[in-house]
Formats: structure tokens, C-alpha cells, sequence
């Protein structure tokens, strides 16, 4: 079961939880259970996302897998100067 | 407006142009010329991005009229390596990384070869305040001060 | 991806592939290009800082001889509202074509309000006088106090706060909030044996590139653009213009320049699609630059802020809260990087409670554009004095506080996901081993200490590796060259292919030459772009043993790269000499065609940099300036690929801090005009106001490239602001907590205090 933090901003739209638990193997599944959970938030998580999983920060993230034990954070998507 | 016809030497050849009265030599060597190894910061003398050598002295190019430069030899970037060759500030300006993105860089070469034409061998605190009206964003100064030291060294002859 | 344990050019120091032209003024920067028949293009500004566009007449300026063509907002198409890819705050496709020509409501002393073309720069600075605008002037907003203030005048009617549980009634200045939080801030707080508060401002400062902005477009009767400009992404340049003017994005081909300094301020547009409109309608090719004044009025500077900041801890310096209050100004439109600032502002350090709110505020300034690491310089300086103050109460070691609370691998950071591999606590036990930290200080001399942090980016990248028919290589990737990239990528490609470095040249290719690649700046080239040219290398790879393989005529799999050279495996026919790429480049006609890898991929996992800096300062108390005596920058690099360039980052993005800190502000009168908009009176580090920087690199490899690399361009400005502000607290005894330090600031805070 990967681990899925949701950042203050985006907590409006899961009724104020921080952290669920879900089983997926890709992005792209999670975000289809996190929607079964959470009716619209893919609409929000469609725009310009970056996730970090496991620690490694990715932009647009769709395809990329998601293990057992894995721990997901939404960001503040970040490009610097 | 009549434009003035100027006949001057230009890194060792001669040159004429047409140019207005108020035109920079900055604008003339870039514009006119096609010299654009010089380089516009400021346009008021500040960043010394535009250093050019009127008869062997540093100016800002920017800062003086092209019909100033009738009969008075001009040194550019240009002219600073021998044909084929870079001059020693030039190879240890490379050496040192002493630029990033480079648009200083010829600027603060010429303002260096004027400094040790005259000073061969300048202490860090004079090549600081000779270079301080050569403005870097990039490098924070420190290679560069380095590359001018063992320029001086190589251009006196020593042992690196 | 294997990380090669000796690297046989990787870590070397040999001279840039670009080197030769940039010394001798051969290279071409923005403004270097030109094309038969070209007009100068030349922009009219607004000569205030808030007003209503009531009529534009630009009859009399069309009328002047030389005059080509003019523009106004009018000859735009509307462009509705999109979230642009890339950037800190949230910017929209709609402000920024507003930005880069006004429409209704000029924003800003300088926006943009129409723009000529015509035969010489002469002509065009007096076409640009006889256009004729007739404003209804507004009061203008020139701080976030003001722009927060409740019945304070409106940049935008239509603007309603976003990320307030519910939508507001009315509309604000603010155009958004933020909370980062964990644990309970006020159990913290109950908790800590010492708190300490205090109040923090920061101003507008430029990014200072030494390059005005540039660029030269034409535009042919069939609609395709050719753009040739100096910036840091000319992928975005072509973007953001196709957006702004409604083109196919395939109709605009932008040639990046040679780039004289960006900082992430030459991320953005400003001129391209000015220069483009007005190539169309004359017919010509345009050429327009901003001179300096234009740069500082109208270009993208750093947001003013202003900080709050709370820390609560334990005697024994375990930090048990902490809380922020952050502003920033986002000038004319919204999109300040108070995100990032944010999430950065206690990132270095492990506590289980902390509150952070952010606030983007509008007001009559310039659009604000990223400026490296950009919203953490200023929340971070903040932060790290406080902790200086904290380490005095405590009476602790400035280093040794920063250690008992630093993050390390496995940490959970403040903006949320666990850290990998991280050099911080390296970072933090090299600035306490430093022959610096010992030195002894005389009077009215005094030391600080900071820390930095930045996430790095990662993001798209392309890369392609050529064979030539001689054995040597040619690299095509999509970043202009802000630092000495070229010769990173050369060395990664050297490394890889078992080349000799000078046989390794680096192309930086067009929009149309080059695959899609995003920005040089966020600290991803030597990362992303240089993961990109290794695949494409161990693509080519590949490639030359099957070639290899066939014409030995056994199976690929029966053959080995070795040190640039094929070679059949261990116990296969010992008679087959090792082909060299030149041998298979000979025959690669024969074996299926040109020799050519590549690789495109959208880069994960950019390791975060820390850094800790230490300054030592000495002030005039009879002037009050304060000299730099002594700069030491140590920061984690993951792998320096070329260690002279990396040290010039730390050395660059120390000088640019400590202009920051020292000496750097937007002057404004009563009217918002700045007053200062000149390299005399925005006073940047010239060469007699700093020292040496000593510099150390730290390597703690991230274990997401294949060399181990970490972004290292940004994180060098974010240490120095604190470092500098505690240096003078240390020298003078007093904190002041607004930049800059400037000499009137620190001789009033002296005078105060006699």
C-alpha cells in the first residue's frame, strides 16, 4: 500500500485528510483510486502537478511506478531562476 | 542632419566612417563597424562593458563621441589577440574560468591590458580598484583577479 | 544508473569549448545579431504607476519620417486565462500578455503601452515621444502594508483572494494564501524554555545581468517567425510567444543567443513578440533592447518582503516550534514565489511543529521574475537570523544549534516528502573545521553564519550524441550556456564514450535543431540536461557494439565497450582487434547508416542543495559601511563535474547575496518612479568591495544521476543575506532587521543606540 500526503492547499478537496493509504503500481493508478475516494480531486491533480515519490521530486508525473511500501507527496510545483 | 566623415585606426588598420555628431563611439564601432566584440551594460559609463583604449588609455566607449576618435588610434577586443593567437590575459582569463557568461569579459581584458601596460605587476588591491569600474554579476571576481595575477606573471616573464 | 567509481575526465579543469570566442568578443549575445534592412524597434512606457489607458493616438508618430510601423495592446489578440508551465507563483498567460503591452490599465512606472519601429534608434526614440496617451491616474500601492490594508486601492477589480476556505466577497490586492503546517504550534511554543520573535524586510532588488534585454525577429509573408534573442529558454520564448500572439507554436523558430547573465530573470518574455508584431506589420526585421534604465523599470525584479518569523526551544537547543508569516510583493500581476519561499523557509531544520503562512501580494511594481532559488533568499535570510538570535539566548554555537536540529537522509522535511542522501549536516561539520571559523577578529569586526537550501529542478531534456566519420563526437542539447555548460557536457560525454575531452564539441541548438528541452536556470542543466547526454551516449554505445558485433560477425551480446574502444568478450575469437569509434564511424555506411544517439526524458529526482556560508565583516562606525573581510561558501555538489564552474557559482551567488544584503534597493518617490534606476545608484559588488571567496565543494552524490550530480546555481545567493546581517550584529551589537544594510541604515541603527 503506498502512503499519500496531501499538502494543505490541496486538503479542501479530501475533506481536511491529511494522509491516506492506497493501492496502485503507477501514478496514473493512483490518482484513478484517490478519485474513487475523493470525487473531483483529478480534475485538481490534472493541472501542472509535481509529486515527489519516495523523496524524488518529478514534474507531470503519469506513468512513473509506485512500489509496496512507496510514500507520495503533493508539491508545490517548482522551477527556480 | 549632416553626417560626419571620420577617418581614424582601428586595431592597427585604417578606418573610415560616416557617423552624427551625438552617435557614441560605442554605437559606431557595434553598429557602423560591425565590431561587436564591445559591449552595451549601461550606456552611462557604470559597467565598463564598452571598454575601449583611445591611443593606449581606458575609456567607456559609451561615454565618448564617435567624431572624438578622428586621427586618435582605437584598441577593441578585436584587436587585442595577435592574429591566430591569444594574448596572455586572454589565455588565463580562460584557464582560471574567469568568466561565466561572458559578456564582461572583453570589457574587463581590455581594462586589464591597460592595467599592465602600465602596472606589470599590480597588487591585488590595485588590480581591485583598476577593475572596479568593470562590473561582473556572474563570477563574484575571484577567478578573475587570479587570471589578471598570473596574466602579470607570464606577460613579466616568470614561472607560472 | 551506474555511477562509474573513477571518472577519468569528470572532476577535471580544462578550458570551455566556447572559451576562445568569448575572450576574443567573437561570441554573438543578443544584441550582436543583425539582418539587411532592419529597423529598430523602441517600446513607450507609462510615465505612471497606476492609471486607466483612456485613449492611445499614435497618428503623429506613424507620421514621422523613418517610421515603419507602431503597436499598441490593440493589435493583440485576447488571450484568456492559462496557467503557464513553469515559473514560482502560479502565472497566467493572460497577465503575462498584459505585462509585456498594457491594455486597459498600465501597472507599473514603465509598462508598456505601445511600440514603434523605424530606420535608426534616433528615429524611433522620437516616434515613441509623439505617441500621445491620455491616462486617468490612480493612487498608486508601493508596499505590502498598504496593498493589505483593508479599502486600499485596487491593481485588479476582478482579482478574489484564492486559497481561502471560501471565495471572498470583495476583490484584494492579495491574490493568494497559503499554510504549510505540522504538529501544534502553540504546544510548541508551551513547550520551548526560550522563544524568540522578530520582524524582518527585505527589498526589490534586480537580478543585475550585465546583458540588457535583446533580441532580433522577422517574420515572413507566410507567417513563420524567426526570432534570435538572449535568454535562458528559447523553448519557452517560442511557447509564450505562439500564446501572446496567437501563432502556431511550429511558426515561431527562436535561435538563443550567447546569454549575458539570466539569473532566472530572463525566463520570461518581454520584447519577442513586440519585435515580431512589429516585424509583421513593416515587413522588415526588427531589432529591439531595453537600455539599463528600461531594464530596471520594466524587466522582472525580486519580490520585496516583508517576514515574521517565531522559533521556540529547549535549553539544550532542540528546536520545539516554529512559525511564519510571509509577504511578498508580486508587483503588477500575481505570481510571486511565496510558494517556494515558504515551503524553504524551515527546510533545513527537523521540528514537529510549525505553522508557515504565505500571502502574494499586488502592487504598482514591476511583474516580478525569478531570481535564483527564488522566494528563499528572502524568507531564509529571515529564518537564519532569528536562529542567531536563538543561538546567543542559548548561548550555543551558531553551527552547533543548526546541528542539533539539522535534517539528514530519512528527515521529514518541512515541505513534505523524506530526504535522500543530503550533505546539510557535511556542510555544517566542514563550516565548523574551517580555518575560518578560528580566526581571531579585531574591533568592530564580526562573523555570521547561515545556511541555504534549494530543491533543484529536474524537468525535460533532450539530447542528441552525433559520431563524426572521424572518430570525434558532437553533442546537440537545447540550453544556452549562462555558466560554462558546454564544457560539463562535454566532460560527461567525454567520460561515458572514452574520448579525449577536445574531441568532444557541444552545439547549443535552435528550436528547430534541438529537441524540447525547459529552461538553463533552476539548477537542472548539469543534472538533467547532463542525465540526458549520458543516455544519449550509452544510446550510441549500443549502437557502435552492434555495428561492431556485425562486422566481426558474431552476436552483440558476445562484445564489451571498453575505454572508448569495442572489444569481444573474454573467452570470444582473441584475434578481433578493438574497433575505435573512428573505425566504426569508417564503415557506418555498411553497417546502417549515420552513427546517432539520443535521449529525451523528464528528469526525477533532482537532489536538494545545502550550503553554510560564513562572513566576516568589519564596520566603519563613522560611515557606517561595512567591508567584506572574509567569504567562505561550502556547498554540497552532489559530483562536480567541472569544479572551476562550480566554485564560480558558489563565488557568483555570493557576491549577488551579499549585494542583496549589503547595498542593493529600489529607490521609489512619492509617486512609485524609481529613483535609482542606474548602476550608480543601484549599487552592485564591484571588484574592490569584496575579498577572495573561498570556496569548498562537499560531495554527497545524489543517487538519482548517473554521476551523482546536484544542481548547484541556485542555493549560493540564499546563505549570504543572514550571513552578512549576523557578521554585523556580531561587529556592532545591534540587529537590524531591514536590508539592506546599507551605511545611512546601519549609522541610523548606531545613532539609535548611542
Amino acid at each position: 500500500m503506498a502512503r499519500v500526503f496531501f499538502p494543505d492547499h490541496l486538503q479542501r478537496h479530501t475533506g481536511q485528510t491529511r494522509e491516506v493509504e492506497v493501492q496502485a503500481s503507477t501514478y496514473r493508478d493512483l490518482v484513478t483510486e484517490l478519485e474513487r475516494k475523493f470525487p473531483g480531486i483529478a480534475e485538481v491533480l490534472s493541472g501542472k502537478v509535481a509529486v515527489a515519490i519516495d523523496g524524488d521530486i518529478v514534474h507531470d508525473p503519469f506513468l512513473d511506478p509506485i512500489g509496496p511500501g512507496s510514500e507520495v507527496h503533493f508539491l508545490y510545483r517548482i522551477e527556480g531562476g | 542632419m549632416t553626417k560626419l566623415h571620420i577617418e581614424t585606426e582601428i586595431n592597427g588598420q585604417p578606418v573610415e566612417f560616416l557617423c552624427e555628431p551625438a552617435q557614441s563611439l560605442l554605437e559606431t564601432l557595434r553598429e557602423e563597424l560591425n565590431l561587436t566584440g564591445t559591449k552595451e551594460g549601461c550606456s552611462t559609463g557604470d559597467c565598463g562593458a564598452c571598454s575601449v583604449l583611445l591611443n593606449g588609455r581606458l575609456v567607456c566607449s559609451c561615454l565618448v563621441l564617435a567624431p572624438e576618435v578622428q586621427g586618435v588610434p582605437v584598441t577593441t577586443i578585436e584587436g587585442i589577440a595577435e592574429p591566430n593567437r591569444l594574448h596572455p590575459i586572454q589565455q588565463k582569463f580562460l584557464e582560471h574560468a574567469a568568466l561565466q557568461c561572458g559578456i564582461c569579459t572583453p570589457g574587463l581584458i581590455v581594462a586589464t591590458k591597460a592595467l599592465l601596460d602600465e602596472t606589470p605587476d599590480p597588487s591585488e588591491e590595485e588590480i581591485r580598484y583598476w577593475l572596479a569600474g568593470n562590473l561582473c554579476r556572474c563570477t563574484g571576481y575571484d577567478k578573475i583577479i587570479r587570471a589578471v595575477q598570473d596574466a602579470a606573471r607570464t606577460m613579466r616573464g616568470e614561472a607560472a | 544508473m551506474s555511477q562509474p567509481k573513477q571518472f577519468k575526465v569528470v572532476g577535471t579543469r580544462p578550458i570551455r569549448p566556447d572559451g576562445v570566442d568569448k575572450v576574443t568578443g567573437r561570441a554573438n549575445f543578443g544584441a550582436d545579431y543583425s539582418l539587411p534592412g532592419m529597423l529598430y524597434g523602441r517600446v513607450a512606457r507609462s510615465p505612471h504607476a497606476h492609471a486607466r489607458i483612456k485613449r492611445i493616438d499614435v497618428a503623429a508618430a506613424l507620421a514621422q519620417d523613418g517610421v515603419h510601423a507602431v503597436i499598441t495592446g490593440a493589435d493583440f489578440p485576447r488571450v484568456g486565462s492559462e496557467e503557464i508551465t513553469g515559473g514560482e507563483g502560479g502565472g497566467d498567460y493572460a497577465d503575462l500578455a498584459r505585462n509585456v503591452m498594457a491594455r486597459e490599465k498600465v501597472l507599473y512606472h514603465g509598462h508598456a503601452v505601445a511600440a514603434v519601429a523605424a530606420v535608426s534608434p534616433a528615429a524611433a526614440e522620437r516616434a515613441i515621444a509623439a505617441i500621445a496617451v491620455e491616462y486617468e491616474v490612480l493612487p498608486p500601492v508601493m508596499d505590502i502594508e498598504t496593498a493589505m490594508a483593508p479599502g486600499a486601492t485596487l491593481l485588479d477589480e476582478h482579482l478574489f483572494t484564492q486559497g481561502l476556505p471560501e471565495k471572498p466577497q470583495s476583490p484584494s490586492n492579495v491574490a493568494q494564501v497559503m499554510q504549510i503546517k505540522r504538529g501544534d504550534v502553540e504546544q510548541g511554543f508551551a513547550q520551548a524554555d526560550v522563544i524568540v520573535e522578530e520582524e524582518f524586510r527585505t527589498p526589490t532588488v534586480h537580478q543585475g545581468y550585465i546583458e540588457p534585454h535583446a533580441c532580433l525577429a522577422t517574420i515572413n509573408e507566410g507567417g513563420q517567425a524567426t526570432v534570435w534573442c538572449s535568454t535562458q529558454g528559447h523553448f519557452d520564448v517560442r511557447s509564450s510567444s505562439a500564446k501572446v500572439l496567437g501563432m502556431n507554436v511550429s511558426d515561431i523558430r527562436v535561435v538563443p543567443s550567447e546569454i549575458g547573465g539570466g539569473f532566472g530573470g530572463k525566463t520570461t518574455i518581454y520584447l519577442e513578440p513586440l519585435a515580431i508584431l512589429l516585424s509583421r506589420k513593416s515587413g522588415r526585421a526588427v531589432k529591439m533592447t531595453m537600455n539599463r534604465d528600461e531594464v530596471f523599470r520594466a524587466s522582472g525584479p525580486a519580490s520585496a518582503t516583508l517576514s515574521r518569523i517565531k522559533i521556540g526551544a529547549k535549553q539544550d537547543g532542540t528546536i520545539t516550534a516554529m512559525y511564519a508569516w510571509l509577504a511578498y510583493e508580486a508587483g503588477a500581476f500575481k505570481g510571486s514565489p511565496m510558494m517556494p519561499g515558504a515551503m524553504c523557509v524551515f527546510a533545513p531544520y527537523d521540528t514537529p511543529n510549525f505553522l508557515i503562512e504565505g500571502y502574494d501580494v499586488l502592487v504598482n511594481k514591476p511583474k516580478v521574475a525569478a531570481y535564483r532559488a527564488p522566494g528563499a533568499p528572502q524568507s531564509m535570510y529571515a529564518c537564519e537570523s532569528l536562529l542567531d538570535e536563538l543561538s546567543r539566548k542559548l548561548a550555543m554555537d551558531p553551527i552547533d544549534l543548526r546541528l542539533k536540529n539539522a535534517v539528514k537522509e530519512g528527515s521529514q522535511a518541512a515541505y513534505g516528502p523524506k530526504f535522500n542522501a543530503i550533505g546539510f549536516r557535511d556542510c555544517l561539520t566542514a563550516a565548523k573545521n574551517h580555518p575560518n571559523y578560528k580566526r581571531p577578529l579585531g574591533k568592530d569586526e564580526g562573523r555570521g553564519v547561515a545556511a541555504g537550501f534549494w530543491f533543484n529542478a529536474g524537468m525535460q531534456s533532450s539530447a542528441e550524441v552525433h559520431i563524426n566519420e572521424d572518430g570525434t563526437v558532437t553533442v546537440i542539447e537545447g540550453n544556452p550556456d549562462i555558466g560554462g555548460s558546454r564544457a560539463s557536457m562535454a566532460l560527461m560525454a567525454a567520460e561515458e564514450l572514452g574520448v579525449p575531452y577536445d574531441r568532444v564539441r557541444v552545439q547549443v541548438a535552435d528550436t528547430e535543431s534541438a529537441g524540447y528541452t525547459n529552461v538553463t536556470g533552476g539548477s537542472r542543466v548539469t543534472f538533467a540536461t547532463g542525465m540526458a547526454v549520458i543516455e544519449a551516449a550509452r544510446d550510441i554505445i549500443r549502437q557502435l557494439k552492434q555495428r561492431a558485433a556485425a562486422t566481426w560477425g558474431i552476436e552483440a551480446d558476445m562484445v564489451d565497450w571498453e575505454d572508448g574502444k569495442v572489444i569481444p568478450k573474454p573467452g570470444v575469437n582473441a584475434d578481433l582487434k578493438p574497433l575505435t569509434l573512428a573505425n566504426i564511424a569508417a564503415t557506418s555506411a555498411r553497417t546502417g547508416g549515420p552513427l546517432l544517439g539520443r535521449a529525451s526524458l523528464n528528469a526525477r529526482g533532482a537532489g536538494p542543495g545545502f550550503s553554510v556560508n560564513l562572513a566576516d565583516v568589519k564596520v566603519d562606525r563613522d560611515t557606517g559601511k561595512v567591508d567584506v573581510l572574509r567569504f567562505t561558501a561550502i556547498q554540497d555538489a552532489g559530483k562536480a563535474i567541472h569544479p572551476s564552474y562550480v566554485e564560480g557559482q558558489m563565488q557568483g551567488g555570493a557576491a549577488q547575496g551579499l549585494g542583496w544584503a549589503l547595498n542593493e534597493e529600489y529607490c521609489y518617490d512619492a509617486n512609485g518612479v524609481m529613483e535609482n534606476a542606474g548602476f550608480l545608484d543601484y549599487r552592485m559588488p564591484v571588484a574592490s568591495d569584496l575579498p577572495m571567496i573561498d570556496t569548498q565543494i562537499i560531495e554527497v552524490p545524489n543517487p538519482t544521476h548517473p554521476y551523482g550530480v546536484r544542481g548547484v546555481g541556485e542555493t549560493p545567493i540564499v546563505a549570504p543575506l543572514a550571513a552578512a546581517a549576523n557578521a554585523v550584529r556580531d561587529a556592532i551589537g545591534i540587529r537590524i532587521t531591514t536590508l539592506p544594510l546599507s551605511p545611512p541604515r546601519v549609522l541610523e541603527a548606531l545613532d539609535g543606540a548611542a
